[in-house]
């Protein structure tokens, strides 16, 4: 249908919408979360490896790489939830080096050589778009459920939270939890479409990507991800080279300008408030109108 | 017996540079409540200036009055960035800002100095390095001014915050910034000031790393901001008396598994351990009170 160029561009722009929806969970929160990039590293290397050496086929590796990725995500999460602010953020950031580092020194991985060698997966787009339907509306919701609400009552106030009966331990594990799951699907399909992994791929660059796109599309709704990953990622996929070498001054002085003008980042709550009010304001209009 | 002593002070002088990067970070974290992790990018920064302005003059004083001057001035120059930031108390944003502005200056780095190649500096500038026996051990002078200068950049840090009126206005600050603006404590010199004085402890930095390393490369700064940041938490944030005493056992610590365990583990034994330090004692290892 596209020509092979988009739709390895479309494909990318899938991973990192499901990555950012994966930072965006524990933000939900409270926590600012850098295991994303650990977590996606486990899910593209569990794939890889199945689809290498087993022969698997691509659905098959992805669920395998979700639970891998939910078992090793839930490991951490569990003394994550004990920390809170900038503690978890930097110290989920080590995840990354350890991991980095486990992979470097394990030989079946490829270790700083890369893996190469993952079977092609002919409906690939297909299958990432329908991966993301599904993970789109199930944090919809999951964001308009009785967990979503306990993770903003968190957000707001840990105290208050807890006094309201929110088990505010478990909720935060599930949140880290969930994430991972996200991550390791993301990193599953990016395994699929680039056919070969590096372990210095899933470093801080990556990570920093990742945040870009929460930030500027707006850490509070879903559908800032929809918006911001395509529109910084064609950055530096699109545009003429001599601006390409500039894409990580471009990302961070975005990112930058972003932090200290709008706050909320491009999607804020009361737009998406807005459109949902538009949308419900006309439909009762129409019915009012049909009974008249 | 020769090599073991030779490595503890290796081990002891990275401790050192490494307790001066998280002294600084530790000021700047009393002064605005941020974590400036894009405050090590600076001090390499600083080395490369240092290298460039060396190149031109040929003047070792010259070329670290330039390190002086561009110390201060580019820590200044993020004085703004975070103030909006600080005064909205978005203490997690923070660190993700100070990212980008790391990525700036590692993309600066990696693309005006040197066409990216590695800088070594010429004996004329590492002024210090010069050889020292005692008895079989033979170790650099550099290595001991880097430890002294850590002591005495700490004593003086802490005479400065607990001796002076502007010192005083600082702490204040890090306890409560609406109490210190109500009873007068300028907000924005205040924050200058120790912007200022975080330049100059930088500049430091930079010419102690010129004489101990003696190289300087883009990847530096990131290396440095991730082990600096880890070890502030460690330690406890703004807990200056700790961030020493972790910083020097850590550069130890890591110098003993440089030489004596296989290396191919060191990273992810470094990181791992520390990071389960940080979950059990969220508030840092020296913490004395718990936070509620």
């Amino acid at each position: 249908m596209f020509s092979t160029g988009t739709t390895y561009f479309l494909i990318l722009v899938i991973v990192y919408i499901l990555l950012v929806w994966g930072a965006l969970i524990p933000f939900r929160a409270g926590l600012l979360y850098n295991g994303t990039v650990y977590c996606m590293a486990i899910g593209g290397y569990v794939a890889g490896f199945l689809s290498k050496n087993f022969d698997l086929p691509f659905i098959v590796c992805v669920l395998a790489a979700i639970l891998v990725g939910l078992i090793l995500g839930f490991i951490p999460a569990l003394g994550f939830a004990r920390t809170n602010g900038i503690v978890t953020a930097i110290s989920s950031m080590a995840l990354i080096f350890i991991l980095e580092s486990v992979i470097r020194n394990l030989d079946f991985l490829g270790g700083s050589t890369g893996m190469t060698g993952i079977h092609k997966e002919n409906h690939l787009l297909l299958w990432a778009v329908i991966l993301l339907i599904i993970f789109g509306v199930f944090l919809y919701r999951l964001n308009n459920s009785r967990i979503g609400r306990a993770w903003e009552a968190i957000q707001t106030d840990p105290q208050m939270a807890q006094s309201l009966g929110v088990n505010t331990f478990w909720m935060t594990v599930a949140a880290l939890t969930l994430s991972s799951v996200f991550s390791a699907t993301a990193g599953a399909v990016y395994a699929f479409n680039m056919r070969v992994l590096y372990p210095g791929t899933f470093s801080f660059t990556f990570l920093l990507n990742i945040m870009t796109m929460l930030f500027v599309g707006g850490r509070y709704t879903q559908w800032g991800a929809i918006i911001s990953c395509p529109l910084l990622w064609s950055i530096s996929v699109f545009m003429p080279t001599s601006i390409q070498k500039l894409s990580n001054y471009i990302y961070a002085v975005i990112l930058i300008l972003i932090l200290m003008l709008r706050p909320e980042g491009i999607v804020t709550r009361r737009m998406t408030n807005k459109v949902k009010n538009f949308f419900t304001a006309k439909l009762s209009r129409r019915r009012q109108g049909a009974k008249a | 017996m020769e090599s073991f002593i030779a490595q503890l002070i290796n081990g002891l002088s990275t401790g050192g540079i490494y307790a001066l990067i998280v002294l600084g970070m530790n000021l700047l974290m009393l002064v605005r409540n941020i974590v400036h992790h894009s405050f090590s990018h600076i001090c390499v920064l600083n080395m490369c200036i240092g290298w460039l302005a060396f190149g031109y003059t040929q003047n070792v004083l010259l070329a670290f009055l330039a390190m002086f001057a561009c110390g201060v001035l580019v820590t200044v120059a993020t004085e703004p960035l975070f103030r909006p930031l600080s005064k909205r108390g978005a203490d997690l944003e923070t660190i993700v800002l100070a990212m980008g502005v790391g990525i700036i200056i590692t993309e600066i780095i990696a693309q005006l100095f040197n066409n990216g190649q590695m800088m070594t500096f010429s004996d004329e500038m590492r002024v210090l390095n010069v050889g020292f026996s005692f008895g079989t051990v033979t170790f650099s002078l550099a290595n001991i001014v880097a430890l002294v200068a850590c002591i005495v950049v700490a004593v003086f840090l802490v005479w400065y915050l607990f001796k002076t009126a502007n010192g005083r206005a600082m702490r204040a600050m890090a306890q409560n910034l609406r109490v210190a603006k109500m009873l007068g404590v300028p907000f924005g010199k205040t924050g200058v000031l120790g912007f200022g004085i975080a330049g100059l402890l930088s500049a430091c930095i930079g010419i102690i790393c010129i004489m101990c390393l003696g190289y300087a490369n883009a990847e530096m700064g990131d290396t440095f901001a991730t082990k600096a940041v880890i070890l502030m938490l460690f330690a406890g944030q703004g807990d200056i008396k700790g961030g020493i005493l972790s910083s020097i056992l850590m550069g130890v610590v890591e110098a003993m598994a440089l030489a004596y365990l296989p290396g191919r583990w060191t990273e992810a034994i470094f990181y791992g351990f520390i990071m389960i330090v940080i979950i059990i004692k969220p508030n840092g290892l020296f913490a004395k009170k718990a936070a509620n």
